[in-house]
């Protein structure tokens, strides 16, 4: 990354562009602590991910683009998991977890162990996960590959209604269209430099084009 | 390019990418130094056990034997070491599914396969073989022919190991696949193949380097006759240095038609096995259940989990764990050991040295926390971005590795309770000697991998069996055993009371893993919090 510089607010949903091995999930790495910066600082909900790690992780929950998790276990044992991790009491953890499941429709599958999922309900399995403790910040990168059009539909409206209620949502995405609905700002980055960060309209008043356009010449080779 | 030559090419380059980078050297002079030092450490002991060997059998006029026994060892090895690396490569790798789509006859993935294993093959006999071969012909005289058969010879000797071991692998596999426990009875199968192995070479190691019973087999007829009937390779090989062409001819044969055996079950084995294998059991069980239990609970099974789920991590644990007894298990067959031996006046102003020794070999043999990290791969992002300390995430790692040497060494424990004749006294001692023990080495272990954390391995064997990380750990226990023996050469009056000399090396052991402890939970942790995926 050469010299990021963004923030995204509160209540945001911030869509993250860029062309393949632009930066994006090195990015998102780094702001969940996967990856250390060789520079810089991260802040998120007012905790630096370097040196107070702990309280930073305590405010997100993070999907990443291939879900690769320990899989030698059942669904029901990686979602009772992750709610102990985030401390969720025992009426909600059934309530969300129910919820999430049901409509994701892995419910049956809870009790089957996770290597036998396919990519999909891997995704939803961990896209469950990660609403249980309901995260000041929701990071997601590439949520909707992998999920069909019902599961698409369901997760974007739960971005919204996050969004609603003051969470803050962070995710990268190649689906132009869904960045354009769906996100109040925008970054588009470019090997590493992030070439544009502002809402749709702003993005839009230098030049009539559709968000396509604007990201194929910001991204454009010289 | 033809797609078979392609497709070795690509899985040779894949493997030889994944040790170089499991070597975790970045500088390429550096590796290869560090590949020589490890070739000459192996090599030159072997070099002076076949001295002493070709001593021993020269001396009775037999010294070509010297060649028989180099290729048994090298057989033997080979095929202990190939079977986890075969079944790791084929049912436990990640490529395969991948490989299966792909527009290729299945026996030239089968075989493709197997170039992996071969090249790893290849490097262990060439360090079993080579100082037998060398020293056969320092003694003997070296001819150009000599030479030739030699790489010839050291070429073709894995051949024989790996083929058998997978024909051998293909009806388990088969008969597993179907099964729940399909894991576990891997295990065992590894386990009961390993005590066979090792069962047959103290037998062949003691009738090749004891005078007294060569004398008595050779009053029985001619001892290359009696092996060869045993293991007629064995003796071929023997004769081609003597010069039977007939011999090179038959060698030559049983490696063809081992290898057209191979290619036309490859089919079979593809299908019957390694796809029926790759199929993961769905283990939908019980209900959905919401159950609250501490951080410490969760990430303790999950390290447990992950050792016991994958049969690889289970079986080099297992073995780690159970070598000592495994061992005990073995002599006892042999007659190498017997229930009056261990339990004769003369062994007991050693007992407590046996004793502790024994309890302390599963934290010695085992190095679990040296891949504690490692084990976890690519799904070791998730307790990195959760909200876990680094501490609790480092330290329940290393109650792991604690938690299964304590086991192996309660079940040794139990066992020498009613072999050896015990005082309260030596039990304490032993028990105190073990604990610290095993605390210092499962602590400085997972400095180890904090250090050298490998989480990209294509397969398990990569993770635990093919990586430095465990060569460092040996390395540690080494150190430690030299400064006890340049101690004893110094001051031998230091090792006349046996309970001072334990209790002394409790404490020891406890300051230094104090030491480390209070490096691992300042610099370690650092280093950790920087682990890169």
């Amino acid at each position: 990354m050469d010299n990021l510089n963004m923030e995204i607010k509160k209540g945001e949903i911030f869509g993250f562009l860029g062309p393949n091995g632009a930066g994006k999930t090195t990015t998102l790495r780094m702001i969940t602590g996967i990856l250390a910066p060789t520079g810089g600082e991260i802040y998120v909900n007012g905790y630096n991910i370097s040196t107070e790690a702990l309280e930073a992780k305590r405010s997100f929950t993070y999907v990443p683009d291939h879900p690769d998790i320990f899989n030698a276990i059942s669904g029901i044992d990686y979602l009772n998991f992750i709610a102990d991790i985030y401390e969720v009491p025992l009426q909600k953890r059934k309530e969300k977890i129910e919820k999430y499941t049901k409509d994701f429709e892995i419910y049956d599958a809870l009790t089957k162990l996770v290597s036998s999922y396919s990519h999909g309900m891997k995704q939803k399995l961990l896209i469950s996960a990660a609403l249980l403790p309901e995260p000041a910040v929701f990071i997601l990168d590439e949520p909707l590959s992998g999920l069909d059009p019902k599961s698409s539909r369901i997760l974007k409206e739960i971005m919204k209604e996050h969004s609603k209620k003051g969470g803050t949502v962070l995710f990268s995405s190649h689906i132009l269209e869904v960045v354009e609905n769906l996100c109040d700002r925008i970054g588009i980055i470019k090997d590493g430099v992030l070439v544009a960060c502002d809402s749709l309209e702003n993005l839009k008043k230098h030049s009539d084009s559709s968000l396509e356009d604007i990201f194929m010449e910001l991204t454009e080779n010289e | 390019m033809s797609k078979f030559i392609a497709l070795t090419r690509i899985q040779l380059k894949d493997y030889i990418g994944r040790t170089t980078e499991g070597l975790g050297v970045k500088n390429r002079k550096l590796a290869r130094l560090l590949l020589l030092l490890f070739v000459l450490l192996i090599i030159i002991p072997n070099i002076n056990l076949s001295l002493l060997i070709y001593r021993t059998l020269d001396s009775i006029g037999q010294g070509h034997l010297l060649i028989t026994n180099s290729y048994i060892n090298s057989i033997f090895l080979n095929f202990f070491f190939g079977i986890p690396f075969i079944v790791s490569v084929f049912f436990f790798s990640r490529d395969v599914r991948f490989l299966s789509a792909l527009p290729l006859r299945e026996d030239a993935l089968v075989l493709a396969k197997l170039a992996a294993v071969y090249l790893y093959l290849l490097l262990l006999s060439f360090l079993l073989m080579f100082p037998g071969l060398a020293v056969y012909a320092y003694n003997t005289g070296i001819s150009v022919y000599n030479v030739f058969m030699a790489i010839l010879v050291l070429l073709l000797a894995p051949l024989l190991p790996m083929f058998v071991a997978t024909i051998l692998i293909l009806p388990f596999a088969n008969m597993f696949s179907k099964s729940r426990h399909k894991r576990s009875l891997i295990i065992i199968f590894n386990i009961l193949m390993l005590f066979a192995i090792i069962a047959t070479q103290i037998f062949t190691g003691n009738l090749a380097e004891d005078p007294v019973r060569i004398e008595e087999v050779l009053a029985s007829g001619s001892l290359l006759e009696l092996l060869g009937m045993r293991f007629p390779p064995s003796i071929w090989v023997t004769r081609i240095f003597l010069g039977s062409y007939r011999a090179l001819f038959l060698f030559l044969a049983l490696n063809f038609l081992l290898f057209f055996i191979m290619k036309s079950l490859a089919g079979l084995f593809f299908r019957k096995a390694l796809l029926s294998f790759s199929e993961e059991g769905s283990g939908g069980r019980g209900e959905v259940y919401y159950r609250e239990k501490s951080k410490a609970y969760h990430l303790l099974r999950r390290n447990i989990l992950i050792i016991i789920r994958q049969p690889m991590f289970l079986l080099n644990t297992v073995l780690s764990m159970l070598a000592p007894l495994l061992m005990l298990c073995i002599m006892f067959f042999t007659g190498e050991f017997s229930l009056a031996l261990l339990q004769s006046p003369q062994l007991e102003p050693y007992l407590l040295l046996v004793v502790s020794a024994l309890l302390i070999s599963p934290a010695v043999i085992g190095n679990i926390s040296a891949t504690a990290i490692t084990r976890e791969g690519q799904a070791f992002w998730e307790t990195r971005v959760l909200p876990i300390r680094a501490e609790d995430n480092i330290r329940y790692r290393i109650l792991t590795t604690i938690i299964f040497c304590l086991a192996g060494s309660l079940l040794l424990f139990l066992i020498t309770l009613f072999l050896l004749p015990l005082t309260l006294k030596m039990m304490v001692i032993a028990v105190l000697f073990c604990l610290t023990t095993t605390l210092f080495l499962a602590t400085i272990d997972i400095l180890i991998d904090i250090y050298r954390p490998i989480l990209n391995w294509t397969n398990p064997t990569a993770a635990v069996k093919n990586n430095l990380n465990v060569t460092f750990s040996l390395l540690i226990r080494a150190v430690i055993g030299l400064l006890v023996y340049l101690l004893y050469k110094s001051w031998p009056g230091l090792f006349t009371d046996f309970e001072l000399l334990i209790l002394s090396g409790s404490i020891i052991f406890l300051l230094l893993y104090l030491l480390i402890r209070s490096y691992l939970y300042s610099n370690g942790v650092k280093r950790f919090e920087q682990i890169s995926i």
